[in-house]
Parts: structure tokens; sequence; C-alpha cells
């Protein structure tokens, strides 16, 4: 019972991000590799304010949204001119530095040994502390960021504005649409949710370390939106729920555990090149990449 | 003596790095070739590296082959493998015409497949090929191992080669397929063969970058990722329009590498090259050699 509240943490945690890297990948065909760059600026960044200056866990988490969208502007402003491939390596390169920066600011981050000892949260007085209430926490924050991309995309003059940019740019553009903006202010969006889920991973492993936050996990993030589908609600959703509990499949069929990590992402690997042959909008997904 | 004494760090300095130039170069050139011939933003170059490595090991350690067969055979089997990747993976997504970054997903999807899969037989521990320390040479001031030698000569090697093969057909084939693909299709030129030559002798490059760092460092399932971080530097901040571009990035990224580690240390250097990476695409993303495009020439790819 316990495992399968664990997974239902897990589930709600992936959601939050994928559903912020679906407005970029899916809404915006904006493929970035940097996405669990920004996870881990909002779980360090959390982590930080509540161990070393004692906030509380709701500021910890909204000032990890906040510094995580500032961040993105740092990063959006330079980048989101590039067109295509040139897009890519610049969200590849922001990742590296990034996870450097995790790595070797020791002073800052304690480095490889990452930090420890995060409080469990507490939310307008409730103590979170059990695993039943933070599954509820993660699921809670997974239907409200899958509501906030609802909103921004379906019922919001953004969210027109970022399909008519995906169909056609140049088109977009002369009807009055200023690109640059439209992509820096998504980029922030994206950042914020993603760096509020890192916050809540944060608090609920209670440590966390570079390794949680390299280009393999960017990489990984990637692969759930594309293979739940790209530009719609339920995409992440059936990317998450099946990435997550796939291993659980290998579990089962009694694969010794020291291999079980390198077959799994054998598996996706192959997943994403058979999913670029045959299905390159993903099982639940609406936008082709292209 | 002081002068001595400095002359003699410096030629030091200048033998190792060009012949950590001469590693990044192969990579890069290889890089470069694929990525202007081809347009696929070959992430699977680094998978091949690691593939190259691990051949080389196999030979070398396991079927006790002597060293430079198993070098030929390695490089052979990269070649063979970059080529194979081209024909059964990208050729059939770009007849479908699509985006850059399906290919992308495409090439990343073999680079997870690849390094999972030699982590898998080979086990994620670093292999050793060289065992013990390499003999050093005294060449007047400094002091160098075999395998730098080597290095230094391949570097040479390469600046020669990427200088005389602009002029020639084959130099000329890939610079217009890299221009404009479409009308060297139109034009007559056999474009599938020429892509397939930059991919054969790019991952032959790759190949052989691998073999040489491999006797170094040794072959672990991550290397061919880090490999591929120096030949996307060199590549992109030398020109990835110009023959020349990895060369220079290549010298430019060992020089940066050099000076992180005398004045800050070298735990920055790689944050330090991404960060010149990310300065270069935004204010010249023409590299160092390369010349301002124009708008529609920009687009043409």
């Amino acid at each position: 019972m316990n495992y399968i509240l664990h997974l239902c943490v897990l589930i709600g945690i992936y959601s939050v991000v994928c559903h912020s890297l679906n407005l970029l990948v899916g809404y915006s065909g904006l493929v970035t590799l940097g996405h669990a760059a920004f996870f881990g600026i909002g779980a360090y960044a959390a982590a930080l304010l509540t161990t070393e200056a004692g906030f509380p866990f709701l500021v910890a988490l909204l000032s990890a949204m906040l510094f995580s969208a500032l961040i993105s502007v740092l990063i959006s402003w330079p980048s989101v001119r590039l067109r295509g491939d040139y897009f890519v390596l610049a969200s590849f390169g922001f990742q590296i530095i990034i996870y450097f920066l995790m790595f070797n600011w020791v002073e800052l981050t304690g480095g490889p040994a990452g930090l420890s000892s995060i409080p469990r949260p507490k939310l307008l007085g409730i103590q979170i502390g059990s695993l039943p209430a933070f599954a509820a926490l993660s699921i809670v924050s997974a239907i409200i960021a899958s509501g906030v991309v609802w909103v921004v995309t379906e019922r919001c003059a953004l969210g027109r504005a970022l399909k008519a940019i995906r169909e056609n740019e140049i088109a977009a553009e002369s009807l009055g649409v200023d690109v640059v903006l439209v992509r820096i202010k998504v980029f922030a969006l994206a950042a914020g949710l993603a760096g509020g889920s890192g916050a809540i991973f944060a608090h609920y492993m209670s440590f966390i370390d570079p390794s949680s936050f390299t280009v393999n996990e960017s990489i990984y993030l990637l692969s759930i939106v594309i293979v739940g589908g790209l530009g719609t609600l339920a995409g992440p959703f059936v990317g998450v729920f099946v990435m997550i509990l796939f291993p659980e499949v290998l579990g089962f069929l009694q694969i010794p555990s020291t291999v079980a990590p390198s077959i799994r992402q054998m598996i996706y690997g192959l997943v994403l090149v058979a999913l670029m042959f045959w299905r390159p909008q993903g099982l639940a997904g609406s936008y082709r990449l292209e | 003596m002081l002068v001595a004494y400095a002359m003699g760090t410096l030629t030091q300095l200048l033998a190792n790095t060009i012949s950590t130039a001469g590693i990044y170069v192969l990579t890069g050139v290889g890089l470069s070739m694929i990525y202007r011939v081809s347009k696929v933003f070959h992430f699977a170059h680094g998978a091949i590296y690691t593939i190259a490595a691990y051949v080389f090991f196999t030979f070398l350690i396991w079927l006790c082959v002597p060293l430079l067969v198993a070098l030929v055979l390695a490089v052979a089997v990269s070649a063979l493998v970059g080529f194979g990747l081209d024909r059964v993976l990208y050729q059939p997504l770009a007849k479908r015409r699509v985006s850059g970054a399906t290919l992308i997903i495409a090439s990343l999807g073999t680079y997870i497949f690849v390094e999972n899969l030699i982590a898998l037989i080979y086990g994620s521990d670093t292999q050793v090929l060289l065992p013990g320390v390499q003999k050093t040479l005294v060449l007047g001031n400094a002091s160098v191992t075999v395998t730098q030698l080597v290095e230094i000569g391949i570097f040479v090697l390469m600046v020669i080669s990427t200088i005389w093969i602009r002029s020639k057909p084959v130099g000329l084939w890939l610079r217009s397929v890299a221009n404009d693909s479409t009308m060297a299709t139109a034009l007559g030129l056999p474009v599938t063969r020429i892509r397939g030559i930059a991919f054969l002798v790019g991952s032959g490059l790759a190949g052989l970058a691998a073999c040489l760092a491999s006797l170094d460092s040794g072959a672990e399932p991550h290397m061919g990722l880090k490999a591929l971080f120096v030949a996307i530097v060199a590549v992109f901040v030398g020109g990835p329009d110009i023959f020349l571009g990895p060369i220079v990035g290549g010298i430019f990224f060992s020089m940066l590498q050099v000076a992180a580690n005398y004045t800050l240390s070298s735990r920055w250097e790689s944050t330090l090259a991404f960060v010149v990476l990310l300065l270069f695409m935004v204010l010249r993303p023409e590299g160092i050699l390369g010349r301002t495009r124009r708008i529609e020439e920009a687009t043409a790819h």
C-alpha cells in the first residue's frame, strides 16, 4: 500500500513537470533539453529557503517558483530568437551549466553530497508528514498545474498566440503577435511550474543531489511528454502513467535489479525512435513535431 | 635560467594543448561533416564514439589482437555503424520530410539505447586499456607520451587535409550538398552517396578519437556524451559552416581548458566552455570563422 502511495506521489510530481514541459514542446513547438535544470533550480531554491532561512513551506514554494521563472527569462530572452537546432543546443548548454553549478558550487549547494534533512512541509497549519497526505498534496498540485495549463492554452489570448506561432511563425508575426515576448512568457510559466514541482520533490525526498537533475533526466522528461502526446491536456498524464508504471512491469518479469535500469533505459530509447517513425505526436497527442 | 624554465613550461603547455586539441578536432570535424551534409543534429555521434572505444577494448584486451590491428578494426566498425545508422534511421525519416526536432529525438533515442546496451554488456565501471603509466619521451623542453605524440601528429594531419580537401572533388561535393542539397540533387550529384561518405568518414574520425582517448583514460559508457559536449562546442564556436571551423574550435576549447586549469580550477572548465558556447550562439551564431549569412541563405536549411 505504501508503495502504491509512493508511486502516486511520483506520478503527481512528474505530472506537474510534464504539463509544464508540454507547454513548451507541445503547445509552443520549442523542443528543450533543459527542463530538468528548472526542476532542479526549484528544488534547490526551496530546500535552501526552508533549511537555511527557515521559511515556511508555502513561502519557500512560491519563492522557488518565482526564482525559477526569473532564471528562465535570463536564458529564454536571448535564446527564443534562435531557430530549430540552435534552440535545442542552447537549452542543452543551459542544462549543462546549471548541472555543473549544482555540482561544483559546493558552498551553496553542497556539491555532489547534495542537501539533506529537508523538513516535511507544513501547509496552512496542517503537517504533511505521512505518505497519504503527501500523495494528496502532489495529486492536488498536478490537478492545479493541469488546470493552469488548460486555462492558459484554451481560455487565454496567450494560448491562441502560442498555437498561431507554432503553426506559422511568420503569419502570426504579421498579424501583430510579438513572438519573442509570447515565448518568454510561456517559458517563464513553464519554468515556474517545473520549479514548483521541484520544490515538492525536494520536500518529499528530504534529500537532493545533482544526480536528479542531469541531462539524462531532461531527456527522460522529454520522452515522457513525447510518449504521452504533444499539445493535449491528456498527453502528460498518459506519458507519466506509462513511463512510471512501466518499470513495475519489469519488476514482475523478475529481471535482476542490477541490469533492470539499463534495460529500462534501452527500452525508452527504442520507444523514442519507434515513435518518431510511426507516431510522432505521441500516444494521446494532437501536434506533430513538424 | 628563469627564461629557460618559462620556455620549458610554454612548450609543455603547447604540447598538452595541441595533443588534447587533436582528439577534439577529430570528433568535431566528424560531427560538423555529418551535420553540414545531412542537417541531422547527430546526438548519436556520441554513441558511435563509445562503440569505437569498446570495440577497441574488446579486440585489444579480450581477444589480444595487436594494438594497430585493433585500432583499424575499431575505426572500421564505427564508420560502418555510422553509415548504417544513416541508412536505417535518418534517411527514411528524412524522406518523410520530418522536422529537425524529430530527427534530434530519434538520434537521442539511439544514443540512450547504445549507452545502456554497452553498460549492460560491459558494466558501468571504467575499463583500462593501457595499464600503468605510459613511457614519456623528452623532446626539447617538453616531455610527451607516445599517445600524445600521435595526437599531435594527427592534429597536424587534420589541418593539412581539411585545407587540402576543400578544393578537391570530394570536398566540393560535400560543400555543395552542405550548401543546398536540393540544388545538388537537381544538378545530378549523387547526394545519397555523398551523405554516405560524410557518415563513413565522420564516424570513422570519431572512432579514431575514441580509441586514442581510451588509451589515455580508459573506456566507460558515458564517455560519448562528454566527447559530444566538446565536439558541439568546437563545431559551433569555431563555425558550423566551415571545414576549418571545428579545428579552430578544438584549439579554442583545449586552450580554454588549460586556462581554466591554471586560473580557476579544473572543475569549472565545462561550465566555462558552455557559457562561451551560449555567448557565441547569441552574439555570433556563425562562429569564429563563419561569415554572416543573408536571411534567405540561413533559412534554406
